[in-house]
């Protein structure tokens, strides 16, 4: 079987490893596209190292679960950013690399100049990328912020949880996750530039700017009718039925966005006569005012199936229906193992599954993952086989920190 | 002057409602030609809905699918055409065009495309430098291949809806904004750009078979991990493992229970410097809340304690207050709030777009600047039906006028 050219083959990255999970992901998704990646990390472990979990809940730099799963197929060296040698190191690694992941923290390493213009005109062909909650520039780009700050800012939090009570953030990794996804689809769109005119570029994703625009149709409906879309407990929509309903062993969602998917569903279960009930042909009217009422008659009919009995008739009836699942209840799920969805690592003797690229391709390149780096591991590598220093000048960077 | 790192590159787009469209969006901001295929025999469903402007007297059957305001974020930069490929010359016309792009997309239920004639294999012998990508929800085949995909849908088969809801009940699984949809279009356009790039310079082209399911599941790693440690991750409401206080608390406004702001304390010095800024003297003399055992053992009288204060204060206010003493926060905003903000009006997510129907209305811009490219540009609005079927049909594939209105009679463009 053929094995062809990974999508990204010959690009190298250098990630300056940050304690937001954005930046991390955005370097494992370029390392799972084909490009090399350089995890450069202070000499005391990146942040993420000290994130658990950890095996029997004891903290150890080499053994946690987080840094694994954002960091798979990355090399890895320590710079100490603070001390001039170590950021000379990092110039001189720049000019043979063509794109530098960074993000908030940084910004602390006083007397390295990571600014845009300045990057640009020292390294022209570079592509650098920052991935942070607000963004590189703008009023609130030196706010701290994590998936909680980016819910609350980016105008997910509002839609999450009960009408009357606290707005929800996001789970960990989720929020900061499409800042990853902005500096990668940024920093690919700036290399397929530069194939044209030999010219990098400084990619600024923030994660809030990206929430904002996940309302998509809500803009709109706000712009035309002044109301903005609140979370509705259970319910996705403004169209009914858009609810979680229990059924025998769990809880399904159902989603009949347009009336054609309604008259299926109606059809599956055997067209009961409450559905010619006046009171119920308004569906939107019912989603407003007592959508509660519809679920209980839906729900006599759901808790005689099990999620997958369900799942498979709205399959056959081509239903928007499906099971709400548990993380737990993924790896082994037949048809993601079908689909050779998910990675496996060996973590201190424990199967870690991390979901892979969400998609299959036909012409396909080979790509085994590697573990994550130890911390140092390619020091040496670099250093002497790339850089040329010679085994005493490591020991000295050693002696003064810089590694 | 702003450089398109799409200028150049032709897309055939097949896409329809929202994950695809998304997708297809991003690459004509990116400065691509987007061919939005469409035919009146099913038209796109977000050309409908609420709200409708314009001539609302036509209703769903008349002018309504040319302006209704959903289309002109999701559809803007492409050129629109009809074309009925169910007929044979549709067909033929369509693999024409396969012909003279780069990028073939199409959000269709699994296998349509191949149903149709127009599926990779087919392709790739027409033009064998193609990227093709096809969303669904499940992936084109496998056990499941034939779910029905929407938004919530993908959500709630991730995972993701499992951790969505409070720490005393079930899960509630949805959030009230599109993430299922843009999520897996964001990947899409991943995708589409790593294979363009490989394409570019190997001529080697591409089937993408993305699944919504999956790239829902993307970005869950951290609970994946916990996972895997046998901590079966739920939802736990606003509440952190190891940080106190966590968590959205009632702000200051007009009305009741809108306004809220997120904060929490990474440290104990930020913990104090939230009540100075609070002006909770009492709170941070408490030694049950100096260090953070002691805030997670009595979260619930904190949370009470710090919403009695945060209740007088205006959201963006304290939020600035609290992040210029080094506290984590921020304003729980709305659409409203986001357009009257001055960091998001800096940060140009939202931008003046024109449709003739309607004049000038905000919509949302590329999800990320750069320096060359700042957001991509708004280069065209968004095509009433057909309206580009003489530029497409007449400069790129060389038919006549006679041809074109021939064809649209016969119900092929169409």
């Amino acid at each position: 079987m053929t094995a062809y050219p990974a999508f990204l083959e010959g690009i190298r990255v250098i990630e300056i490893a940050d304690d937001d999970p954005a930046v991390a992901y955005a370097g494992r998704i370029l390392a799972q596209l084909g490009a090399e990646v350089l995890l450069v990390e202070p000499p005391e472990g990146n942040g993420l190292r000290y994130q658990g979990p950890f095996p029997n809940g004891i903290p150890h730099p080499e053994k946690s679960a987080a840094f694994l799963a954002l960091n798979f197929s990355k090399s890895g060296i320590t710079l100490n950013l603070r001390t001039p040698t170590g950021r000379q190191v990092l110039q001189r690694l720049l000019a043979e690399r063509d794109v530098l992941l960074f993000g908030p923290s940084a910004r602390a390493y006083r007397g390295l100049d990571l600014a845009p213009d300045s990057l640009l005109a020292r390294y022209p062909r570079l592509v650098a990328a920052f991935a942070g909650p607000f963004g590189y520039e703008g009023e609130w780009a030196t706010w701290r912020g994590s998936d909680l700050e980016v819910a609350a800012a980016g105008g997910a939090a509002i839609g999450i949880g009960h009408r009357r009570e606290a707005p929800l953030g996001l789970p960990p990794g989720v929020g900061a996750g499409q800042a990853g996804l902005a500096a990668v689809a940024g920093v690919l769109a700036s290399l397929y530039a530069r194939e044209a005119d030999g010219q990098g570029d400084f990619v600024d994703a923030s994660a809030s700017d990206v929430w904002a625009t996940i309302h998509c149709n809500y803009i709109t409906t706000y712009v035309y009718r002044g109301v903005t879309g609140v979370r509705m407990g259970n319910r996705a929509g403004a169209h009914y039925p858009d609810s979680i309903l229990p059924c025998k062993d769990g809880q399904i969602i159902v989603d009949c966005a347009r009336p054609e998917m309604w008259e299926r569903l109606v059809a599956m279960i055997g067209h009961p006569a409450w559905v010619d009930n006046p009171r119920y042909q308004d569906r939107r009217y019912v989603g407003e005012h007592y959508p509660e009422e519809v679920d209980a008659l839906l729900s006599e009919w759901f808790k005689e199936y099990t999620r997958e009995e369900i799942w498979a008739m709205a399959r056959a009836h081509h239903i928007p229906i499906a099971p709400v699942y548990a993380i737990d209840e993924l790896a082994g799920h037949p048809h993601l193992l079908y689909r050779d969805f998910f990675l496996s690592f060996n973590w201190e003797g424990r199967p870690l599954t991390v979901p892979g690229l969400p998609y299959n391709l036909t012409n396909a390149f080979e790509f085994v993952a590697s573990p994550s780096p130890r911390l140092g591991q390619h020091n040496l590598d670099i250093l002497e086989d790339e850089l040329g220093y010679s085994r005493d000048d490591v020991i000295r960077m050693r002696a003064a920190g810089v590694i | 002057m702003t450089r398109l790192p799409l200028e150049g590159v032709k897309v055939l787009d097949f896409c329809w409602v929202m994950a695809g469209p998304v997708m297809t969006s991003m690459l004509g901001d990116l400065g691509a030609e987007v061919i939005k295929v469409e035919t009146r025999r099913r038209m796109d469903a977000i050309r409908f809905g609420r709200p409708v402007v314009g001539d609302t007297s036509a209703g769903d059957q008349g002018k309504a699918q040319d302006i209704q305001p959903f289309q002109h974020a999701m559809h803007r930069n492409k050129l629109g055409v009809t074309l009925n490929v169910a007929t044979t010359e549709g067909l033929e016309i369509a693999r024409r065009l396969v012909a003279e792009v780069d990028v073939v997309a199409d959000n269709f239920s699994a296998g349509t495309m191949d149903r149709l004639g127009l599926g990779y294999s087919e392709l790739r012998a027409i033009n064998p430098k193609l990227v093709m990508i096809s969303i669904s929800a499940a992936g084109q085949s496998g056990p499941m291949h034939a779910s029905v995909s929407l938004n919530p849908i993908a959500v709630a088969l991730s995972g993701l809806g499992s951790l969505l809801g409070y720490e005393d009940g079930p899960p509630l699984a949805v959030m009230r904004n599109f993430y299922g949809d843009t999520n897996a279009g964001f990947h899409g356009v991943i995708a589409v750009l790593a294979a363009l790039f490989r394409a570019r310079r190997t001529g080697i082209g591409e089937y993408i078979d993305l699944s919504q399911w999956e790239a829902s599941t993307s970005g869950l790693e951290l609970p994946f991990a916990e996972a895997a440690a046998g901590n079966a991750p739920r939802a736990a409401g606003n509440r952190h493992g190891w940080q106190a206080p966590h968590g959205t608390y009632p702000a200051a406004g007009e009305r009741p229970g809108w306004n809220w702001v997120a904060l929490r304390c990474e440290t104990d010095d930020q913990w104090q410097a939230l009540c100075r800024v609070l002006q909770l003297d009492a709170l941070a003399a408490d030694a049950r809340f100096a260090h953070a055992l002691g805030r997670l053992e009595h979260r619930d009288e904190l949370d009470r304690a710090i919403a009695a204060a945060t209740q007088h204060r205006e959201k963006v206010e304290l939020a600035t207050a609290l992040q210029a003493n080094g506290v984590p926060a921020a304003p729980v905003m709305d659409i409203g709030d986001q357009f009257a903000s001055e960091h998001f009006r800096q940060r140009r997510v939202f931008t003046e777009a024109h449709h003739d129907s309607v004049g000038y209305e905000l919509v949302q811009a590329l999800p990320w600047r750069t320096v060359r490219s700042e957001r991509g540009t708004f280069r065209r609005p968004a095509p009433y039906m057909g309206r580009d079927n003489r530029t497409v049909f007449g400069e790129m594939l060389g038919m006549t006028e006679a041809e074109i209105e021939a064809l649209e009679a016969k119900g092929v463009l169409y």
